[in-house]
């Protein structure tokens, strides 16, 4: 079987199979296109609610039995769970935060406002979409000049706004 | 003869971290909540605070909070005490999403009314929330 590189090449069910998948995804990119592309379905949300009506009908499905799972609506096993969940240190977050602390209090801080200042000038230059630029070489200054991420977003989250 | 009045749907906020991007079991319930002829307000929220003033804003009878990462305990209790503060502490709050074992207590004396871990049949959700919005209406006509 490992020999060649499609066995199941030529048999009939598996390339039926592969035509009717192949089949709807060029209506549903024929789909998307007539709707002015994948950006214009994103944006108008038609997208989004594809994929929620699917996880949906999948969910209903599952509880009707139409669709099978093995372990969740067939087949399920009454034996306990035996999987061990990691549990965190409740002490990680104080030393996260001592550690943090430690960091902001040794850093260059004038370097590092200044590393701020420069990516908070670059997010607006690429806000304004006049020039072509990125914010990606002043987030390296700004991390080598011992930023924090949250900084670092707090800056971009000020310029750009939140992904919604 | 005049129609026995009808109730007006139950209006239901359900809020996730915007940071978390899983809104697929989020987007499941407000599906199935819309189907059993609820009003759904779905929210992103970046602190708690923005689902009380959702909730107030909206007028919402019951809150969902779904959870797929972590903060679940604090976030809930941040939740639950600023309705309370709001004036809102009658309002139900319900917590679902993929919960681990050892934050199930903390999280059911938090003040939530249900706690669902994933699994659970939309139609049990559903009625869940319809029960605690009926009692709540209820309550305020006593």
């Amino acid at each position: 079987m490992t020999q060649v590189t499609d066995p199941l090449g030529g048999s009939h069910y598996v390339e039926a199979l592969t035509d009717e998948v192949e089949q709807a995804a060029s209506e549903l990119i024929e789909e998307i296109d007539r709707r002015g592309g994948l950006v214009a379905c994103i944006e108008s949300g038609w997208a989004q609610q594809l994929v929620t009506s699917s996880a949906y009908r999948w969910r209903q499905e599952i509880e009707s039995g139409e669709r099978t799972l093995v372990g969740v609506n067939r087949h399920v096993t009454d034996e306990p769970d035996q999987t061990r969940v990691f549990q965190p240190d409740p002490e990680a977050e104080r030393m996260a935060l001592e550690s943090l602390g430690r960091h902001r209090a040794q850093r260059d801080q004038r370097r590092c406002d200044a590393a701020l200042d420069d990516l908070r000038a670059a997010a607006v230059t690429v806000a304004g979409g006049k020039e072509p630029g990125s914010v990606t070489a002043a987030l390296v200054e700004a991390a080598d000049a011992d930023a924090t991420l949250g900084e670092m977003q707090a800056v971009l989250f000020d310029v750009f706004g939140r992904n919604k | 003869m005049t129609a026995a009045p009808v109730d007006p749907a139950p209006r239901v906020l359900l809020a996730k971290s915007f940071i978390d991007s899983h809104d697929r079991a989020i987007k499941t319930i407000a599906m199935a909540l819309r189907d059993a002829a609820m009003e759904v307000v779905l929210i992103d929220y970046e602190v708690p605070d923005d689902v009380v003033v959702a909730a107030a804003e909206e007028d919402a009878e019951a809150v969902g909070l779904s959870f797929m990462s972590g903060g679940q305990v604090a976030t809930t209790r941040d939740v639950v005490a600023g309705l309370a503060a709001s004036g809102l502490g009658d309002v139900p709050v319900v917590v679902g999403g993929t919960i681990r074992p050892f934050d199930v207590p903390e999280l059911e004396g938090s003040g939530i009314r249900a706690l669902f871990r994933g699994g659970e049949a939309l139609e049990s959700v559903t009625r869940t929330f319809r029960g605690l919005v009926d009692d709540r209406r209820a309550a305020r006509r006593r």
